[in-house]
């Protein structure tokens, strides 16, 4: 008997409660990503705050972002559970972190990586008029030399 | 500076066959116990289970004991393979289970990464890459599957590289079920 309630009922049940409490959810965090989004040049949707990551995924791209000194918005999907599953589903990507750039979705940490990696990210930053401190120390390299 | 610890996949390979051989050791244990073995999947989780159901000497109540496997490459790790293989039709293909990384239960299938190697990824940017791998294993992500690093390369691209695959970042502990 107690078998047949955890494995019958229990999911049932928990999948009827998730399913009604999305939709009111749905419609709200939808427009709130989209805002967020749009509103600032550079967001991350990661696990943790930048000071104190709580997934190494989420820290490796804290740490690019550093790196470029990049001014960005963070949000942290931990505290927010509907945040983070309405994430995923505006994005349609299954993964934290996630980063956007001018309201467009970039990638995850790997594509982040690959990125800074190939240069790709200073181009990308320059497009909405951030000047990547990478390229930034690299300038005031070959001045010197001049 | 990154995270990104080079190691070489031998490493991830070590921990693999040793984790193999704890595999072994459980299973041997059990036969000696003269028990019935029943690999069975948890349905609230992707781990594999190992359910031993013997009945016990004193009461000759059914006793069902969990043990969690740690299977090298387990029911997840199968399917993802099966998956990918059959959709890109790839040249090159690893799934490895970088679980052990981090704070799930041992033999957890949660946190994955996939190196495919496809000319199906000719001519298709980074972002439609994964994105083809993500949908590809949509089931797999919504049952369990955590984390899902991917390296996407053409036959091309692989070959010139250097073969080597960075490890994941270590894990920050903020494994929020």
């Amino acid at each position: 008997m107690n078998t047949l309630i955890r494995k019958g009922i229990r999911p049932l049940f928990n999948s009827t409660i998730r399913a009604s409490c999305r939709t009111f959810a749905d419609v709200n965090i939808n427009e709130k990503i989209d805002k967020i989004v749009k509103d600032n040049k550079v967001v991350v949707f990661m696990k943790g705050v930048p000071d104190a990551p709580r997934c190494g995924f989420s820290n490796a791209v804290v740490q690019i972002m550093r790196m470029h000194a990049v001014p960005y918005v963070s949000h942290d999907v931990l505290s927010d559970e509907n945040l983070r599953q309405g994430i995923k589903e505006y994005s349609n990507w299954p993964t934290i972190p996630q980063v956007f750039i001018n309201g467009e979705f970039v990638g995850g940490c790997d594509i982040m990586l690959q990125m800074h990696q190939s240069g790709e990210l200073v181009e990308e930053l320059k497009k909405v008029g951030i000047q990547s401190a990478l390229l930034t120390a690299e300038q005031s390299k070959k001045e010197e030399k001049k | 500076m990154l995270p990104s610890v080079r190691a070489s996949r031998n490493a991830t390979i070590d921990k693999k066959s040793n984790i193999q051989a704890d595999k072994k050791d459980v299973v041997q244990s059990f036969q000696r116990l003269d028990c019935e073995i029943k690999v069975k999947k948890r349905s609230h989780s992707s781990c594999p289970t190992i359910y031993q159901t013997g009945k016990n000497k004193r009461n000759g109540q059914r006793k069902i004991h969990l043990v969690n496997m740690s299977v090298e490459s387990g029911v997840v790790a199968n399917s993802i393979r099966n998956k990918l293989q059959n959709s890109l039709e790839a040249t090159h293909l690893d799934v490895i289970n970088e679980s052990y990384m981090h704070n799930v239960p041992k033999g957890a299938e949660t946190h994955f990464k996939v190196v495919v190697v496809s000319d199906k990824f000719d001519g298709l940017a980074l972002i439609k890459r994964h994105r083809l791998v993500n949908d590809i294993l949509k089931e797999e992500l919504q049952n369990g599957v955590h984390a899902l690093s991917i390296v996407a390369k053409t036959t091309k691209q692989w070959d010139e590289s250097e073969k080597i695959i960075d490890s994941s970042p270590s894990c920050r502990g903020g494994f929020g079920k």
